[in-house]
């Protein structure tokens, strides 16, 4: 079954261990950071975008809770639109930034990790 | 100014999809988008025809038409473009090519013949297009026949049949090349990369001479008929 957005953010949370409602982390900080995770991606790897070209560019799409949406921006429940080896790196993008707000949980070294890890995945083996 | 005259070539042998070459190539690039290495794989068979000229055809039969033409030979058909008229004949006997207009053809008043001796690329940077020389005085029906240096278009999601025939490794060799070139990507490995593209390169240069000698090893050249014309006669 594909995945969609909404889904990697329920991924997401359940690494960051915020799963019981209400949640310590809303919904449009979870989609704010994954913008901001699509877009670095879009950044090192243009190419991931490749299918969403149109009007001369390689468009990066805006992630919203929002089933109204018009493109480029796009509802949460839409079927991840890049190729799925790039769904695991952006839950890391997405966790290890959570984390680094996240004074009073975060371990040390565990946003760093995620971090690295998002940027690893995506430009090497 | 000469009018333009629009040839359909016959639909050529484009059944060979991309899967073919995809099939060898993705194991060896981890993380590369299938679109991306589809339309590398286009362009290095571009690449490869426009480099060797070794998909050819035929557009025969044509009507010659009295008066400033131009011959127009793209779109081929739906796959491919003409990058270049490899050779004239009308009425059976081969046209001489000429690397420019002659003069005399831009006169008001150009010298006319019911049989053309050259043929010439249309001015204005126009590989796919020709003139014939002197002008015909009469139309004459299906007397030109054109042989033609192919390349498919940017489009397609098939390569011609000669391509998985014969070109297969060769056009292999241009899209690892390609693809290993890419900065900062899981496959990206430019030393390999250099390596693929000398192989390339080299089987480039093995196919042109192939393809000059048609295939068969024939000699790959000959005298062209205008190539004892006197002095008196030039234009």
């Amino acid at each position: 079954m594909a995945k969609s957005y909404e889904n990697l953010i329920t991924e997401a949370r359940e690494l960051l261990q915020d799963t019981d409602t209400p949640f310590r982390f809303t919904d449009s900080y979870m989609l704010n950071t994954l913008n901001r995770g699509l877009q670095e991606l879009g950044r090192i790897r243009p190419d991931a975008f490749y299918d969403l070209y149109d009007a001369n560019a390689l468009n990066i799409p805006e992630i919203v809770d929002d089933d109204a949406a018009i493109a480029p921006q796009y509802d949460w429940a839409t079927t991840f639109q890049i190729n799925m080896h790039y769904f695991t790196p952006l839950m890391t993008y997405v966790i290890g930034s959570i984390e680094a707000t996240d004074d009073e949980f975060t371990l040390e070294g565990r946003a760093m990790m995620f971090l690295q890890s998002f940027r690893s995945t995506v430009i090497g083996i | 100014m000469a009018d333009a005259i629009f040839l359909d070539g016959a639909a050529c042998e484009c059944d060979v999809t991309l899967d073919t070459w995809l099939k060898d190539a993705l194991p060896l690039l981890p993380g590369i988008e299938r679109s991306v290495v589809s339309r590398q794989l286009v362009l290095t068979a571009r690449e490869f025809f426009e480099r060797t000229f070794a998909w050819q055809g035929l557009i025969e039969n044509i009507n010659a038409k009295a008066g400033s033409k131009q011959y127009w030979q793209s779109p081929y058909d739906q796959y491919s473009n003409v990058i270049s008229v490899l050779g004239v004949s009308f009425n059976g006997t081969p046209l001489t090519p000429l690397p420019n207009r002659p003069p005399a053809a831009g006169r008001a008043n150009p010298k006319t013949s019911d049989i053309p001796t050259h043929y010439y690329a249309a001015p204005g940077g126009h590989p796919d297009a020709v003139e014939l020389y002197p002008q015909l005085a009469t139309d004459t029906d299906d007397a030109l026949d054109f042989y033609v240096a192919l390349t498919p278009k940017q489009s397609v999601e098939h390569l011609p049949r000669i391509a998985a025939l014969k070109f297969y490794d060769a056009i292999l060799e241009g899209l690892l090349a390609r693809c290993f070139m890419h900065p900062n990507k899981p496959y990206s490995d430019p030393r390999t990369a250099m390596l693929h593209r000398r192989n390339f390169i080299s089987q480039c240069g093995r196919y042109m001479g192939q393809a000059k000698q048609g295939y068969v090893q024939a000699q790959n050249w000959s005298y062209p008929p205008g190539w004892g014309v006197r002095r008196s006669q030039a234009f």
